[in-house]
């Protein structure tokens, strides 16, 4: 029961166009500068390309480490077809942030500098290790798609019986590199909003990936349902969003806690802008679909389960912007909206990922479990 | 090499969260005491004696082969540099309070001049976040930056505390620019309100200056203590905080991200043994499973 959507090819014309856009916008920001493309600035030096690119699309990627761990450390073999999805989603979303990344850095060209040049105090050090190893351990973890296409047998053989070992390299990568994220944000506490500003970032960042990790396979599995017609049971999906609850739970319990910790508690109703932001998010992005998500009615109703992933997801792209972005306005005398030409890019680029994405759907064996070895 | 220790790996973010909440003073609960660069060469500008002729501001600019920043004004063309960027490394700044013109520093404090430059922190922010150490420290004090080490991700211009380095926005190879301590400054200072010489010494100076004539400074050596200490120190005879400058705990900045980085390889380590752990259980059980399927097929085989 395969039956692909009739809109798809019209969509598929729709993403092309907007790669297109983005590409060439890509060569002006590179010929112009990054001043020319970008509303970034000496007093907001990061902006939508790290706020969303890479701090979302690393976020949303989460659900590679967290379901490879479920299924093959805990053993918890049913959720064994959400695996591959699931890598390649995160093999997909880290190619993204790489590529965003590429065209934020103001000297592209020197990417590679921290593989020789060390700097070991730096968090960012550390961001870009965890970069470069996790995908290239999630290229390991994909390649036996590639191989069961090819039917190279031996291959196949060899890469199952080390798997385990990326599987546990890419847990451990997966922890410290979402949690760096976090860190990233430690050193700034005379920029960032005392909402936001916490040392307990790495933690609060970790988490809420692992949230955002399984809320975007249940997601992913829903929405692929109805794109090209193979269905996962409502059983198993609601199963999955059973993790949510607590999950959100122990995330809205830390932050509360940090925030009484830290004397912050006032800011909450200071009614500005950011108070606002912060309610939203907490809110929506974890309250609400965290008790929804406690009924059994809600969990195995496929349009339900869907608000209720989808308002997590959403949660935590806000929880990144605010982080990034909305959190850093007040320190900052210019402020910042991003240019429509860093808004297109990040457009384009969300857009060559999920056409990749369709067409691999299509192609390669990702839907269906391993055949047992 | 200082051993992880068994609480610090369980307890890494318990402790940075702990630390933050730490009054300043008690910073030797999360490191080491900052280095006090004595012999390093400090700049010492005591506001007081500004008279704004920004003869430093000019020496810099010819020294570096920095672009005046004009404007006309009635038709003349003025170098009037305002703040910061990626030309202007140091600037003159006037603070007035409402309603005062003209009088004499010292006088009445109303008003003051102040140069606004790095200030080559003892333990910078933005050397400790540079990913591919592009910004250093040098024994001398100075921090300096090596371009073809940075790939710009300018995580300095976030950490730094008191926001200096700035970037080449409109530029194909953009590097990040700000003052490299060549103190060309301070030799064109006409009446002596810049002055070098070790750090120890001229902390002892600025102290001296303010144990003499009491009622012309604001009794702060800014720069001294400030986020770990500084080899740019700023006397004033009014308040550090009216001149733009950051009131910074003592605490080093860089602190907040030491224990998260080395509570790492505890991390990984721990992480692994336990991931391990829980594999070899989930296998054996595995086993278990197989081999009773295994004998109950037997039993109701033929
Ligand atoms: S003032 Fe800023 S740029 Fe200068 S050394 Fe200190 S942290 Fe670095
Ligand atoms: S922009 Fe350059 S100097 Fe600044 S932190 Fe990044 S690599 Fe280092
Ligand atoms: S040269 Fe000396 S007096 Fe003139 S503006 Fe600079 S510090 Fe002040």
């Amino acid at each position: 029961m395969t039956t692909t959507s009739p809109q798809v090819p019209t969509i598929r014309l729709l993403f092309s166009v907007l790669v297109l856009i983005a590409v060439s916008l890509g060569v002006y920001r590179f010929y112009a500068g990054l001043g020319a493309a970008t509303n970034l600035n000496d007093a907001f030096p990061w902006g939508l390309w790290i706020g969303f690119d890479m701090l979302c699309g690393v976020a949303l990627a989460a659900g590679g480490f967290v379901l490879a761990g479920t299924v093959h450390i805990f053993g918890l073999k049913k959720y064994e077809p959400f695996v591959r999805p699931a890598i390649v989603t995160a093999l997909l979303g880290y190619v993204l942030a790489i590529i965003g990344l590429l065209m934020d850095l103001g000297r592209p060209w020197a990417i590679w500098h921290p593989i020789t040049m060390w700097q070991p105090h730096s968090v960012m050090f550390e961001v870009a290790w965890c970069v470069m190893l996790y995908t290239t351990v999630l290229f390991l973890e994909f390649l036996p798609v590639v191989f069961e296409r090819l039917k190279l047998v031996r291959a196949l053989r060899a890469i199952r019986r080390v798997m385990i070992v990326f599987i546990m390299m890419g847990i451990i990568l997966s922890t410290m590199h979402q949690s760096s994220l976090g860190s990233l944000f430690v050193m700034m506490g005379h920029r960032l909003h005392g909402l936001w500003f916490t040392p307990m970032l790495p933690v609060l960042f970790l988490i809420s990936a692992v949230a955002v990790g399984v809320a975007m396979v249940i997601f992913e599995g829903l929405l692929s349902g109805v794109i090209f017609g193979h269905r996962y049971p409502a059983r198993l999906l609601g199963d999955l969003a059973q993790s949510l609850p607590p999950i959100l739970g122990i995330y809205l319990g830390l932050r509360l806690m940090d925030l009484n910790a830290r004397g912050a508690l006032g800011l909450l109703v200071e009614n500005s802008f950011e108070s606002w932001a912060f309610i939203v998010e907490n809110l929506v992005g974890a309250f609400i679909p965290g008790t929804l998500l406690l009924s059994a009615r809600i969990r195995y109703d496929r349009s339900k389960l869907f608000w209720c992933v989808l308002a997590v997801i959403a949660g935590v792209v806000m929880n990144r912007l605010n982080v990034s972005l909305v959190g850093m306005m007040a320190s900052s005398p210019t402020g910042y909206i991003p240019s429509w030409m860093e808004v297109l890019i990040t457009a384009g680029v969300i857009a060559g990922g999920l056409l990749v994405l369709s067409v691999m759907i299509q192609t390669l064996p990702i839907r269906r479990t391993p055949e047992r070895a | 090499m200082k051993r992880l220790s068994r609480r610090r790996f369980l307890t890494g973010s318990g402790a940075i969260a702990g630390a933050a909440l730490l009054p300043g003073e008690s910073r030797a609960a999360v490191g080491a005491a900052p280095p006090s660069y004595d012999d390093a060469i400090a700049v010492l500008y005591d506001a007081t004696r500004c008279i704004g002729c920004r003869s430093c501001v000019r020496a810099c600019r010819s020294f570096n082969e920095l672009p005046p920043e004009e404007r006309e004004i009635e038709g003349v063309a003025f170098d009037v540099p305002t703040r910061l960027s990626e030309d202007n490394w140091t600037v003159i700044q006037l603070y007035r309070q409402e309603g005062s013109d003209g009088q004499p520093a010292g006088a009445d404090p109303r008003w003051s001049f102040v140069k606004k430059n790095c200030m080559h922190c003892n333990v910078p922010a933005c050397v400790s976040v540079c990913p591919v150490a592009a910004l250093q420290k040098t024994d001398a004090g100075a921090v300096v930056y090596y371009e073809d080490r940075c790939i710009g991700c300018r995580y300095c211009m976030l950490a730094c505390p008191y926001q200096v380095p700035r970037y080449q926005w409109v530029d194909r190879m953009p590097r990040v620019r700000k003052c490299n301590w060549n103190r060309a400054c301070v030799k064109a200072c006409p009446v002596g309100a810049l002055q070098e010489g070790s750090r120890a010494e001229m902390i002892a100076e600025a102290h001296r200056r303010i144990d003499e004539s009491p009622q012309r400074y604001v009794d702060h050596v800014y720069g001294e203590h400030e986020a770990g200490g500084a080899s740019y120190l700023i006397l004033a005879g009014v308040s550090h905080a009216k001149l733009g400058l950051p009131s910074l705990p003592t605490r080093l900045r860089s602190t907040y991200a030491e224990p998260i980085l080395k509570s790492i390889p505890g991390l990984i380590i721990g992480l692994g043994l336990f991931l391990g752990g829980l594999y070899r259980m989930e296998g054996r059980r595995r086993a278990v499973e197989a081999e009773r399927e295994e004998r109950a097929g037997k039993e109701t085989g033929p």
